[in-house]
């Protein structure tokens, strides 16, 4: 049932394929660029960004179930069958010999000091198919391609070894610009957390008790009202109007000095910067709570079970928070999966306004740049972080209600 | 007549109309956007041929769409009554007051953006110019400035030709619509703003600040010509500056301290420069401008200097096309993959399922930048975006489908209809479509929200729509961009929110009508 529940596993894969494929086909503007193009630059550059292989290879590669090369080192055949390529992360080489119909071996590697190494050899017609998949039709491939002999470790390094690997742009690990930017979207959703239940919970029992009064209408216009500004249109607005005037900082989560600061300067600088993207993030969420937890309320106020409580001589105080209030948060408990999503969570809209370098901004400049292994990584955490919000919220259900059971 | 035969009949006429304007070359107002839609350059390059039919034939697609539609609410419609729950429901939505005067209030903000052109356009509605009259906003020609007596070489600027007809006073004029600007790729001149001079320091006219920044000086003689560029501080000429001479090139350069020549550097000798002391000097404004009347910028403008009514405008056309579209669009796949695979069940529904766990799981907004980064921003459409979205959007509704195919299926009406001897089809399309259909109207106002938000969105970031059309995301970032031109933010944020909060209202009263919440409170 869990399974049948919670998305992900087998359909996160297929959606990284549908990532993969077309992203897999694009060819880089830089690859196309300039006449002085060598086969050579290009088979380095395709290199760099997974474009020597076929997607569906590289995604096999990026999950760790292919092995991928690692520490590649290049040279050209420039005449004659051998050449000398440099061990990488080492001062020796290694000479490599070739014949006729491109096998080549290496010759005097000391295996028990460097380890193993692979050996690949292209000839130019090799070169040549990678050139027609990369360069547009008008520019040729020069006449007097060498042959090229590649070295490298075949690694298993992908997901299933827990690793996500580098960055494109910036070469850093992507877990570890992962992990960076988690203490701000935690910082953001603890603090959305606290502000949507703190603030729902309350209006939504006043409302469900003062049904059809003018609190209860004005509560409701106002929540709705904020249903209806979307985060990033208010953001704009605040900036221009609030920022720009200086009473609240433009952008940026500390201000530059912020080490120098003593602790109650930090909360207060740390407030200060955080208050109007709070605003933005909270502004079209309280509508779906606090109406959640009015009608539960109301239902239950109507219920049977309360009439005969308050028969008995509870009173309507202990009543409504002692049985009706109880019964009615049970939906309510379907949510808390969702706060598993508070890890990774942030806006690309807002963070982008205030400046903040979260993870949505973390997703939105890999998207810009195209950044292939940041945008899988921060998609298989978000998705597998979905998979066990989904199966806490079931595990939650079934907890604060008897009737539920997994059996 | 039937309520369907009248909408059939209304439709009819829509889709005359619009065949009228294009066989005569007209542009009517929005019944001309059937006709607007062309491919883009690049694939115009790749197959000539098909560009120039694809107007006609992309038209004439949506018309005939059309054309079936009348056809089926004509002939459906002719023992048309209406159902008494949809009545009661009916009635009920007009008594939830806040919801239903929304509603009204959305339907003549929709209404307004109907007379297109005749509101918003630079072309002028009526033009009377020695005894002939000319409606260049309604045909689809375009008239040279010379038609009106102007240069043989320009295109007609009626702005212009209207301002001239009013100095010349010779019976001659021009109607331009209420906002005479094109809602994109449309500027003004640089307005010119005369400094005046007061105890040796210059101000803005109207204003008691002093002027700082660029500011020009023309030829008295002609007005066109620059003769002097300089820098003020603090009202006083400071820095370089740069003497222009007839041509146009720049001859001297003057350096100023302070409000005092310090140092005057001239390649030839420069007897044509006329004295500073009879000049008046502008300080230029660039844009964004400021709301201005007389201008005819009720709003002010963007950054680009386009006009940011008309922009605004325009991007309410856009979303109500948008909306209109892809309602139509998602409800329809919505309703047929939740209905076949609620009544179907078995691998059908099997088969969906697994469909929508995949959707489901891809964020839509990533799909949509690698789309439009992968097409390039020029090539992206209004229904490349509405495309994409419906690829994502129809889940949520086929899962309401779905469940409720499953409730009807398993009613006593069916099986009383099945045992009758009625088909599949008929069961579907008679008993349970109907059944069904009704409660889909309580989705529409999420999805319209739904879509104005995510285009919006989409351009704020930059991944939307490109530049030929008006965009309310591109004006909002335009707007962050430029902190001291806070009636940017202020009017896109003003009309989107308006737009919201209706829908909102409305949403929430349908719901209500709907599916009343019938409380017994305790007292």
């Amino acid at each position: 049932m869990i399974m049948r529940l919670a998305p992900g596993g087998p359909m996160e894969e297929d959606l990284k394929k549908l990532m993969g494929s077309p992203e897999g086909k694009s060819t880089r503007s830089r690859e196309q660029s300039g006449f002085s193009l060598t086969p050579e630059m290009l088979l380095n550059l395709a290199g760099t960004y997974n474009r020597d292989k076929s997607s569906l290879r590289h995604y096999f590669e990026w999950l760790g179930m292919m092995p991928r090369d690692t520490r590649k080192s290049a040279a050209l055949f420039k005449e004659g069958f051998t050449t000398e390529i440099s061990l990488p992360g080492t001062i020796s080489a290694v000479k490599v010999h070739r014949d006729e119909a491109g096998k080549g071996h290496i010759e005097g590697l000391d295996a028990a000091k460097y380890g193993e190494w692979s050996l690949r050899i292209q000839s130019p017609a090799d070169q040549a198919r990678i050139w027609r998949k990369h360069v547009p039709g008008n520019y040729q491939m020069p006449a007097d391609t060498p042959w090229r002999a590649e070295l490298y470790q075949p690694s298993f390094r992908g997901l299933l070894q827990g690793k996500l690997g580098n960055s494109m742009s910036y070469q850093d690990p992507v877990a570890g610009m992962i992990t960076q930017r988690m203490p701000i979207s935690l910082f953001f959703g603890i603090m959305q957390l606290i502000l949507l239940y703190g603030i729902c919970l309350p209006l939504g029992i006043i409302k469900a008790i003062k049904h059809r009064t003018w609190l209860d209408n004005i509560s409701s216009i106002t929540v709705f009202a904020g249903y209806a500004i979307p985060g990033y249109a208010l953001g704009s607005l605040l900036v221009v109007f609030i920022c720009a005037k200086g009473w609240f900082p433009m952008g940026g989560l500390v201000s530059d000095n912020f080490s120098e600061l003593g602790t109650w300067g930090q909360i207060k600088d740390l407030a200060n910067h955080a208050a109007m993207p709070l605003v933005c993030y909270m502004v079209g969420s309280f509508a779906m709570m606090t109406m959640m937890v009015k009608n539960n309320l109301m239902d239950h106020l109507a219920a049977d079970y309360v009439r005969t409580a308050v028969a008995k001589g509870v009173s309507f105080r202990r009543a409504v928070f002692g049985h009706a209030l109880r019964n009615s948060l049970i939906p309510i408990a379907t949510t808390i999966g969702g706060v598993v999503g508070i890890f990774v969570g942030g806006s690309m809209l807002i963070e982008k306004i205030f400046d903040i370098d979260g993870f949505g901004l973390l997703q939105f400049s890999a998207l810009v740049e195209r950044d292939e292994t940041i945008i899988m990584g921060t998609l298989t955490i978000s998705a597998f972080l979905l998979l066990v919000g989904n199966i806490i919220s079931d595990f939650a259900v079934a907890m604060v209600d008897p009737k539920i059971s997994f059996d | 007549m039937t309520f369907p035969r009248k909408i059939s009949l209304a439709l009819l006429a829509i889709i005359a109309l619009a065949i009228v304007g294009r066989i005569w070359s007209l542009e009517l107002p929005s019944v001309r956007w059937f006709f607007s839609f062309e491919l883009t350059e690049t694939i115009s390059a790749k197959w000539p041929e098909f560009a120039k039919i694809y107007r006609n034939l992309f038209g004439g697609f949506l018309l005939s769409v059309m054309f079936v539609a009348v056809v089926i609410l004509w002939i459906t419609g002719k023992n048309f009554e209406w159902n008494p729950m949809t009545l009661r429901r009916v009635k009920r939505f007009r008594s939830l007051k806040r919801g239903y005067r929304s509603f009204l209030l959305l339907l003549g903000l929709v209404a307004l953006t109907l007379p297109d052109q005749c509101l918003v356009g630079r072309k002028a509605l009526i033009v009377k110019y020695e005894d002939q009259w000319f409606f260049p906003a309604f045909v689809s020609k375009n008239y040279q400035d010379d038609t009106f007596g102007g240069d043989p070489d320009l295109g007609a600027n009626y702005r212009s030709i209207r301002d001239r007809f009013r100095l010349e006073n010779e019976g001659n004029f021009v109607v331009m619509p209420l906002v005479p600007w094109d809602m994109t790729f449309d500027t003004d001149e640089l307005e010119k703003v005369e400094l005046v001079k007061r105890d040796g320091v210059f101000y803005e006219t109207g204003s008691n600040k002093t002027y700082e920044g660029l500011s020009t000086a023309y030829d008295p003689a002609a007005p066109d010509r620059k003769v002097r560029e300089v820098t003020l501080r603090d009202g006083k000429f400071q820095g370089l500056t740069t003497i222009y001479n007839a041509e146009g090139d720049p001859i001297a350069k003057e350096t100023w301290n302070a409000g005092s020549l310090v140092e005057l550097e001239a390649d030839s000798p420069i007897d044509s420069v006329i004295a500073v002391k009879g000049l008046t000097f502008f300080a230029l404004k660039y844009p964004p401008t400021s709301p201005s009347w007389e201008r005819h910028h009720f709003l002010g403008t963007d950054s680009r200097g386009w006009d940011l009514f008309a922009q605004l405008y325009g991007g309410l056309q856009v979303v109500c096309k948008a909306s209109f579209l892809y309602v139509v669009l998602t409800f329809f796949i919505g309703i047929v993959v939740g209905l076949s695979s609620g009544y179907f069940g078995g691998l059908v529904d099997l088969i969906a399922q697994r469909v929508i766990e995949i959707l489901s799981n891809m964020p839509f907004l990533f799909i949509v930048m690698i789309i439009a980064s992968r097409l390039g921003r020029e090539n992206v459409s209004i229904m490349t975006i509405i495309a994409v979205l419906c690829i994502f959007s129809w889940i949520g509704i086929s899962t309401y489908k779905r469940t409720a195919a499953f409730k009807e299926k398993a009613r006593d009406y069916v099986a009383a209809a099945r045992v009758l001897g009625a088909g599949t089809p008929r069961i579907l399309f008679r008993h349970i479509l109907p059944n069904v259909l009704s409660t889909s109207i309580t989705l529409v106002p999420f999805s319209v929200t739904a879509v104005a938000t995510s285009l919006t969105a989409l351009d704020f970031i930059g991944f939307g729509l490109p530049d030929r059309y008006p965009s309310w995301g591109t004006l909002l970032a335009d707007g962050l961009a430029n902190l001291e031109s806070p009636w940017i933010v202020t009017s896109v944020f003003a009309i989107l929110v308006t737009l919201l909060l209706l829908i909102t209202f409305v949403g929430e009263a349908i719901r209500e009508a709907f599916d009343p919440k019938k409380f017994t409170t305790y007292q």
